[in-house]
């Protein structure tokens, strides 16, 4: 397999009133043709913000791409011009995203957004157009396809309208589909199906996809690789069975040990003190050590560099590099201290 | 749709109900008997009853009310007390004149709010928006007599190319509706602006942009209808405000229409001219409603399912 798209030290930053804000901080990682890579992570971790960089979909002010290349298939869409950027968009990269309600524009009917699409990248007119949006509707499995296509987003449920855009992001076989929380606002039944959809289509059409969620469990069931992000940085990546099965960073053990699980009996879930820092006041260090049970002295002070394992297992955390005694030092005792 | 408009339709009959009673009550309400103000100070009391009984005001008020109402339907607006011309007849003369001149303000104000505020909008910020929003406010702010002032000073005194009041041809049409239509140009400008604003940040416009379209369909095609919805509704008052609102711009451009024929004939204690052109006005403002409701579902597919849905 090759690479699609490789993204190499990508630096994003949103400049807000209060100051700048790092959203996406050296992030770096490839997606090869076919395959489906999750990032997963809790809300405000960047994970959004690096889907929309891909295509420069963010509003500039207050977004910047200050760093970094995203290469796809050896272009840097970063240096593209908006032209050229256009042709990439919906038509080799395509995304879908979190809100179905609010993704389709409610005064223009299901087919007129579909088949605008179509008539950009396919060069197909009229009748055959038409034609091409009826057969992605139906490959998403939408009942009535040709009467449908004639109404309105607002007589379709949440489920139909992600099957909708589905659809639409598929209408112009991507090679890349990026899916930004494609279920996150359906009902778990939804979900389930929206996801077995997704799964099918794949196989079928063999598009790459980068599959972000908060949702462990949905990362387990779509992806082959999966980037754990934190605080705008990718701090574990691996294969999906390396990852839940010998997880190394304390915030993956966290994010896997705060799952529910059927097969454990446990009064309480687990879960992971604290929440995600003020970006505008990043701690200094690793980002994750006023959190980490594990803390010691030097995470607060330096930002550990990677360290790969097998099967490109990589990880960014000091339990796993070397240092010296004294940085090895636990931090906790010094910071119960402090606060008394 | 013909059922939503009909619908609407039958809903304006209440509405004009109402008006007819207001306009009523508040002639009846205005101190003073109207009969010797008809007649004339110093009539006799014997005139004075003989103007009663003509007018029917000796008729209890609900009665005289009755009467009114079936006149109104029957489309009878009585004769002016000072003229002694059907009301119908002057109103006849004079609304197209202040019809030309309203319609001919609200498509400057459109044409001129509508683009600067979609310029201002998706150039946020600029040295543009800066300046055009500067003279939306202005526009709103100026007073409307000394606008019109200002305009015959500078077009009419000064450069001499357009005539300072009258009508006759298209040139007389310049200046005032120019000065009428600056108000509400300027609304229109900001209405537009923060409406479409508003619509670029939603989720289907970077739905739009994924697709690869580019930003000039992104902006007329899949924001600007959204954005208008708001804009319809000013519109549609502002066409009505325009409407009733030409008095002071009729007075200052000496244009014989309908709104100076209001003052005038409040000044002379007309009341069936007044009754007339309040209730023609009413009329029209509910017809303009009506318009932008329906201009409504045609922008936004979801209000006119909604009516259907309420059934």
């Amino acid at each position: 397999m090759s690479e699609l798209l490789q993204v190499r030290n990508l630096e994003m930053s949103y400049y807000t009133e209060g100051g700048r804000v790092r959203a996406v901080d050296g992030v770096s990682f490839d997606v090869e043709q076919g395959e489906v890579v999750g990032i997963v992570g809790e809300s405000g971790c960047g994970k959004t913000a690096v889907s929309l960089s891909i295509l420069r979909l963010l509003p500039s002010p207050p977004a910047k791409i200050e760093g970094g290349e995203i290469l796809f298939e050896g272009q840097d869409l970063v240096k593209l011009s908006g032209e050229r950027l256009r042709r990439i968009r919906g038509d080799d990269i395509a995304m879908i995203f979190q809100e179905p309600m609010t993704s389709l524009n409610p005064v223009y009917t299901i087919g007129n957004q579909l088949i605008e699409a179509i008539r950009l990248h396919q060069q197909l007119e009229g009748k055959a157009a038409r034609n091409r949006a009826i057969e992605m509707l139906k490959l998403v499995g939408i009942p009535r396809a040709d009467e449908v296509i004639d109404e309105y987003p607002h007589r379709f449920s949440g489920g139909m309208r992600q099957r909708a855009m589905i659809a639409m992001a598929l209408s112009c076989d991507p090679k890349l589909l990026i899916a930004d929380e494609p279920t996150t606002a359906l009902d778990v039944t939804i979900q389930a199906q929206i996801l077995e959809l997704m799964r099918e289509l794949k196989e079928r059409l063999h598009t790459a996809i980068i599959f972000i969620t908060h949702d462990l469990s949905v990362i387990a069931e779509m992806s082959d690789r999966v980037l754990v992000m934190y605080a705008g940085k990718i701090v574990e990546q691996g294969s999906v069975v390396d990852l839940f099965h010998d997880p190394q960073h304390p915030y993956t053990q966290g994010l896997i040990g705060s799952r529910p699980s059927m097969d454990v009996e446990r009064e309480r879930l687990e879960f992971i003190p604290g929440s995600v820092p003020n970006p505008l006041h990043m701690p200094g260090g690793c980002p994750f050590h006023p959190r980490c049970s594990h803390a010691m002295e030097i995470c607060r002070r330096e930002m550990p560099g990677e360290k790969q394992g097998e099967n490109e297992h990589g990880v960014r955390c000091w339990l796993h590099l070397d240092k010296s005694d004294d940085q090895a030092r636990p931090l906790r005792a010094a910071v119960g201290a402090a606060e008394e | 749709m013909y059922q939503y408009i009909a619908r609407r339709l039958l809903l304006t009959v209440p509405v004009i109900f109402g008006v007819a009673i207001l306009v009523f009550s508040i002639i009846r309400l205005i101190p003073g008997d109207p009969a010797r103000a008809i007649a004339g100070v110093q009539a006799s009391p014997e005139f004075i009853q003989q103007v009663r009984a003509r007018y029917r005001l000796d008729e209890p008020l609900p009665v005289q009310f009755g009467i009114f109402l079936g006149d109104l339907a029957r489309g009878e607006l009585g004769r002016s007390t000072f003229s002694r011309r059907p009301v119908a007849t002057e109103i006849g003369e004079r609304f197209p004149r202040t019809f030309l001149l309203a319609m001919t303000a609200l498509v400057i104000a459109t044409i001129v709010g509508v683009s600067a505020g979609i310029v201002s909008a998706t150039r946020r910020n600029s040295m543009f928006d800066n300046v055009s929003m500067l003279f939306a406010l202005v526009g709103v702010a100026a007073p409307v007599f000394w606008m019109a002032l200002m305009l015959q000073l500078l077009f009419a005194v000064n450069m001499r190319i357009l005539p300072a009041t009258g009508i006759g041809t298209w040139r007389h049409l310049v200046l005032p509706s120019i000065t009428l239509g600056m108000a509400s140009a300027g609304l229109m400008a900001r209405i537009t602006r923060s409406s479409m604003l508003e619509v670029l940040r939603q989720d289907f416009i970077t739905t739009a942009r994924a697709k690869g379209l580019n930003e000039r369909f992104v902006i007329y095609k899949h924001a600007l209808k959204n954005a208008l919805i708001p804009v319809v509704t000013v519109m549609g008052l502002q066409f009505g405000i325009l409407l009733g609102g030409a008095v002071l711009t009729e007075t200052v451009f000496a244009w014989p229409g309908i709104g100076r024929l209001l003052v005038d004939s409040i000044l002379r204690r007309d009341y069936p001219v007044v009754q007339g052109t309040v209730m023609l006005m009413a009329f029209l403002f509910v017809i303009i409603n009506l318009v932008v409701d329906i201009t409504y579902a045609f922008l936004d597919p979801r209000i006119h399912y909604q009516g259907e849905a309420g059934e």
